[in-house]
């Protein structure tokens, strides 16, 4: 980089060349003193941020809330809406039920879980034997840990203000499918707002949750069945 | 010395000399397969072990439950183990076909690889589901789901695949694949093979060299212990099951057994010379007989190139029968009144007699299916012989011409067989002859060498935890299809596999599956064709109209459309080389030399089997000479049946050589009888015990029973030859010394923990400790007192 613009300003004739090496050191040096301290600060802002949200996370064990998804694929036409509920209970429990325009229910519960419609038998599966399920079980625990800093050797993080987490795949496999993940937590609960999940095709989904329901009793039967009666 | 005497003792080491010489250059194998009958089921285990399923090692790494409290903190060591432990293996040469993690995980390429393949895949069975499919009602329930499917948090994972199968052709393949099912219950987790609770990780690997050496194993062990010390994470440890430590185990206990009851045994006899014999000369008298085994081993060598450890290990064992001669021989010249010449002329009668009545007896073995018996006949054949020259060459050498021969031993049978006690001892023998009789029908001949296998207790508890952990399958059968080609192997695979999947077998493992015969593929594209040129129009209005319902784009399915187009290449191995399936398929299509041309191919098939579905498969196997059945089963039953075949046909002959040959020498049948009474009290008293026990024979009572009966009725020539000749009247001292001698060498291998030396041990035990007293009191009850000169 030195080199080349070195060589466009001799082209100029104005500079001689040692004199135009210790400038650039100097403009160099000017530069880093001003990028550096901003790296570095916005990384504190990163860790403190991730320290709150570890900190937020590890007082919930139960969450349920409303969620409405919007999907923006190329196989679609137009955009598609669905509304849902979303129930997890930590470890690893979570249920994800569409409501409209139809029903449906995605139930994980440890190594097993569940998939239903509302045509048909639930479709029961063991993530032991199933790798895509798998791969889905794994992706959205580790989303709702909260333990973000954990992530941080698979992806990259970038904390946008106030409260947005920009997440970026490292490996160029998982790049294949994700582009990137944009988390906006709600203040002061620190719970996510809205995610928008951008697919390397350019495909989005983009969640907005409601007030969700912290630390309630949720009822075991809610990962156990697909259909439970209100 | 004489220098008549002098010459004889150069002689005698010149012929031991070269003896040596060729023994030198002796090729010791130590293969298992050489205790087998000739035949099929050797020619079955040859293809086997050439095939590597004997040679496989399957490592079990564990995570300590202390170290790591869950499977995900496990996990990450296990891997890690999994991986070094791979790459290391992978480096040397003693291993090959390492699996340690699969090429790729199940992800979105294999789809696609399947996808593409569907075609050559799918039979006409598989079409008529996939009809099933293109319904206007099945298209557009499979809309639905896709809709569902793509806005669920599994849409992103499963947006390709519905792309390019929204109908879900592929899961009729899918079901096929399960013919593809792993040997054990594996759960993939980023290529590694995990168990089910995630706490363990399945490495395979197949061993260069053979495993059933007991030297290569422990060679190879060592060198696994090094590499697991190595590369192993803290609180990870491996197991292994398969041929190693079963070899390991077995070679260990031997070896364990032979330090204690080696010494104890060396103990014993040399305390019983030193009170018989009590003269330095007994260690010459002992051990001129072994002088043979190295002639003996020489002329072997000739004629087999090479010989088996346990052929050479009761080879060597059997000429001891040439002591007993060397010990009458000795004792008869030490002993007995009159000069050496006439005693030499006395006891080479005997001699000759019970030396014939031995080499009979070897040259029956000889006739044996077995190679390793054949072998060790042939050894013990030739060194009897050598010893009982070299004996009579010998010992005279050592003993002075009228020394000791004072002795005035009295032949007397200690009762008359007229006497009340005379009667009641013949009574009790009866009694023991006719139990040992009523035993016989009782016993089974046990063919399963496994009965002979010694394996430690640790070696079973690391088979129990592997098969906790990895899953325990039914008894299966390999069956190989073997061509000159990888398609005529692939062809006679093919055949098979329709042949087991339309008569019910299960726990089927076939590579035709993925891999069909390019015939089969050809068939199959032609099928799909006229399959998609009938219901293409109707298939993409339908499509279509559903994917507009639920707010799909025009060109949503366009890969789809386009597979159905454009015809698939038709599938070669090498297609899978990068895939999930390259470990697997390379296990099941293997090199194979056992055919006539070189760069012949093997394909595997494995399935479960019973006692009910082998017969068909055998009677498969039958009609189509490509085709191999490798099942245990089959082996067991086909084993047991040559070889009880073998020994009862032995047997019999023996019994009725030695009968003729005794008859032959005596002309009387008291005299007769008499010879063979300690060799019925033997046989009778083995089945006795036999019959107490387990119930069982195995082929280390026949081996060994053979000895006893080639010494029982030496014992009773002597004794009779005494009685009825009146001379070599120290035969009974010398009996008893040879008895006590081999009660002592090889009746502490009762006490062995190895079940081989155990029977071994408990066949001589028995039989000479019931020959022996027969010799001494019953035969000469018989004979009466009698004398022919």
């Amino acid at each position: 980089m030195g080199g080349l613009l070195l060589k466009a300003i001799s082209r100029c004739g104005k500079i001689r060349a040692e004199k135009m090496r210790r400038v650039i050191y100097c403009i160099t040096l000017v530069i880093l003193g001003f990028v550096f301290p901003a790296i570095a600060a916005q990384r504190a802002d990163l860790d403190a941020f991730l320290a709150g949200l570890r900190q937020h996370s590890a007082e919930v064990v139960s969450l349920a809330g409303p969620f409405t998804q919007e999907k923006r694929l190329a196989m679609f036409d137009r955009p598609v809406v669905f509304t849902g509920k979303l129930a997890m209970a930590r470890p690893n429990r979570l249920r994800w039920e569409f409501i409209d325009p139809v029903l449906s229910v995605l139930i994980f519960d440890g190594e097993t879980g569940m998939r239903c419609s509302d045509r048909g038998d639930p479709v029961v599966f063991d993530m032991t034997k199933d790798p895509v399920m798998r791969a889905v079980g794994g992706q959205l625990q580790l989303w709702i840990s909260g333990d973000f800093a954990a992530m941080e050797d698979r992806y990259a993080l970038r904390l946008e203000k106030p409260a947005t987490l920009v997440v970026t795949p490292v490996s160029e496999k998982e790049k294949e499918y994700i582009a990137s993940v944009v988390i906006t937590f709600a203040q002061p609960s620190m719970q996510p707002a809205e995610v928008t999940i951008n697919e390397a095709g350019g495909d989005t989904t983009r969640i907005v949750f409601g007030e969700p329901m912290v630390n309630g009793a949720l009822a075991d039967e809610l990962f156990r069945s697909c259909w439970i009666d209100d | 010395m004489t220098d008549k005497c002098i010459i004889r003792w150069i002689v005698v080491l010149l012929l031991v000399l070269a003896g040596g010489l060729s023994a030198a250059r002796l090729t010791i194998n130590d293969d298992a397969l050489d205790l087998l009958p000739d035949g099929a089921v050797r020619g079955d285990l040859q293809m086997l072990q050439q095939i590597g399923l004997v040679d496989r090692i399957f490592i079990s790494l564990s995570a300590d439950g202390q170290l790591y409290l869950s499977a995900d903190t496990a996990r990450d060591a296990l891997q890690k183990s999994a991986e070094a432990l791979g790459q290391a293996l992978v480096g040397r040469d003693d291993f090959t076909n390492v699996l340690a993690h699969l090429p790729v995980d199940l992800s979105g390429d294999l789809f696609t690889l399947l996808l593409h393949m569907l075609p050559l895949l799918l039979d006409e069975g598989d079409l008529e589901q996939i009809e099933r499919k293109l319904t206007p009602a099945a298209i557009k329930e499979a809309m639905r789901e896709n809709f569902l499917l793509l806005n669920s948090p599994v849409g992103m994972a499963m947006k390709e695949r519905v792309r390019h199968d929204p109908l879900d052709f592929l899961s009729v393949l899918l079901n096929k694949l399960a013919f593809l099912q792993a040997e054990f219950q594996v759960r993939p987790d980023a290529g590694f093979l995990m168990s089910r609770d995630g706490r363990s990780l399945l490495v395979l690997a197949e061993s260069t060299v053979s495993l059933t050496d007991s030297k290569n194993s422990e060679l190879l062990d060592d060198e696994l212990q090094a590499i697991f010390e190595t590369v192993l994470q803290p609180g990870i440890s491996a197991e292994m099951i398969g041929t190693l430590p079963h070899t390991l185990a077995n070679s260990r206990i031997i070896k364990k057994d032979l330090r204690f009851l080696l010494a104890a045994a060396t103990v014993m006899l040399t305390l019983l010379l030193a009170f018989t014999l009590r003269d330095i000369r007994a260690v010459v008298v002992f051990g001129v007989p072994f002088l043979g085994a190295l002639p003996a081993i020489g002329i072997t060598r000739f004629i087999f190139g090479e010989i088996g450890a346990l052929a050479l290990g009761f080879g060597i064992v059997i000429l001891g029968i040439a002591v007993d001669f060397s010990v009458h021989l000795y004792l008869a010249l030490t002993r007995e009144k009159g000069g050496r010449k006439k005693i030499l002329r006395e006891v080479r009668k005997p001699i000759l007699f019970a030396c014939l009545t031995t080499v009979s007896v070897l040259v029956v073995l000889l006739l044996s299916d077995v190679a390793s018996h054949r072998q060790m006949a042939v050894l013990a054949l030739a060194g009897v012989l050598f010893g009982v020259v070299f004996a009579w060459l010998l010992i005279p050498t050592i003993v002075g011409d009228r020394e000791g021969a004072a002795t005035d031993a009295s032949d007397a049978a200690p009762v008359e067989n007229h006497s009340h006690a005379g009667r009641w001892i013949l009574a009790m023998w009866l009694s023991l002859v006719a139990a040992g009789v009523l035993c016989w029908p009782h016993l089974h001949y046990n063919g399963d060498l496994a009965v002979l296998d010694a394996s430690a207790r640790e070696v079973v508890d690391v088979e129990k935890r592997f098969a906790a952990t990895w899953g325990e399958k039914g008894e299966q059968a390999f069956v190989a299809a073997t061509g000159t080609t990888t398609e005529k192997a692939l062809q006679a695979a093919g055949k098979l596999f329709t042949f087991i999947t339309t008569n019910g077998y299960t726990d089927i493992q076939s590579p035709v599956v993925l891999l069909p015969d390019r015939n089969t593929q050809e068939r199959r594209l032609a099928q799909w064709r006229k399959f998609v040129d009938r219901n293409q129009p109707e298939l993409l209005r339908a499509l279509n109209e559903s994917a507009d319902k639920y707010g799909f784009s025009s060109r949503a399915f366009q890969p789809f459309v386009d597979n159905l187009i454009v015809p698939p290449d038709l599938i070669r191995e090498q297609d899978y080389n990068q895939s999930v399936f390259a470990p697997l398929l390379g296990t099941m299509l293997r090199p194979w030399g056992g055919g006539d041309g070189v760069g012949s191919r093997l394909v595997l098939t494995t399935m479960g089997i019973t006692d009910d579905n082998l017969q068909p498969l055998l009677e498969y196997e039958e009609k189509h000479s490509s085709i191999t059945v490798l099942a245990n089963r089959k082996w067991r039953a086909e084993v047991e049946h040559f070889l009880k075949k073998d020994i009862l046909l032995l047997s019999s002959l023996a019994a009725v050589v030695v009968v003729l040959l005794v008859s032959l020498q005596f002309r009387d049948f008291r005299a007769v009888t008499a010879v063979l009474a300690p060799v019925v009290s033997a046989l009778s008293a083995m089945s006795l015990f036999c019959w107490a026990t387990s119930g069982d024979l195995n082929m280390m009572h026949l081996i060994m029973g053979i000895m006893v009966i080639g010494l029982s009725v030496d014992y009773g020539i002597f004794v009779v030859c005494s009685r009825l000749d009146r001379v070599a009247v120290s035969a009974k001292y010398a009996v008893s010394v040879c008895a006590a001698s081999s009660l002592v060498g090889f009746g502490v291998l009762a006490f062995a923990d190895h079940p081989a030396l155990y029977s071994l041990g408990v066949t001589v035990l028995v039989g000479i400790g019931a020959a022996w007293p027969t010799a001494l009191v019953i035969s000469p009850l018989i004979v009466g007192k009698r004398g022919r000169s």
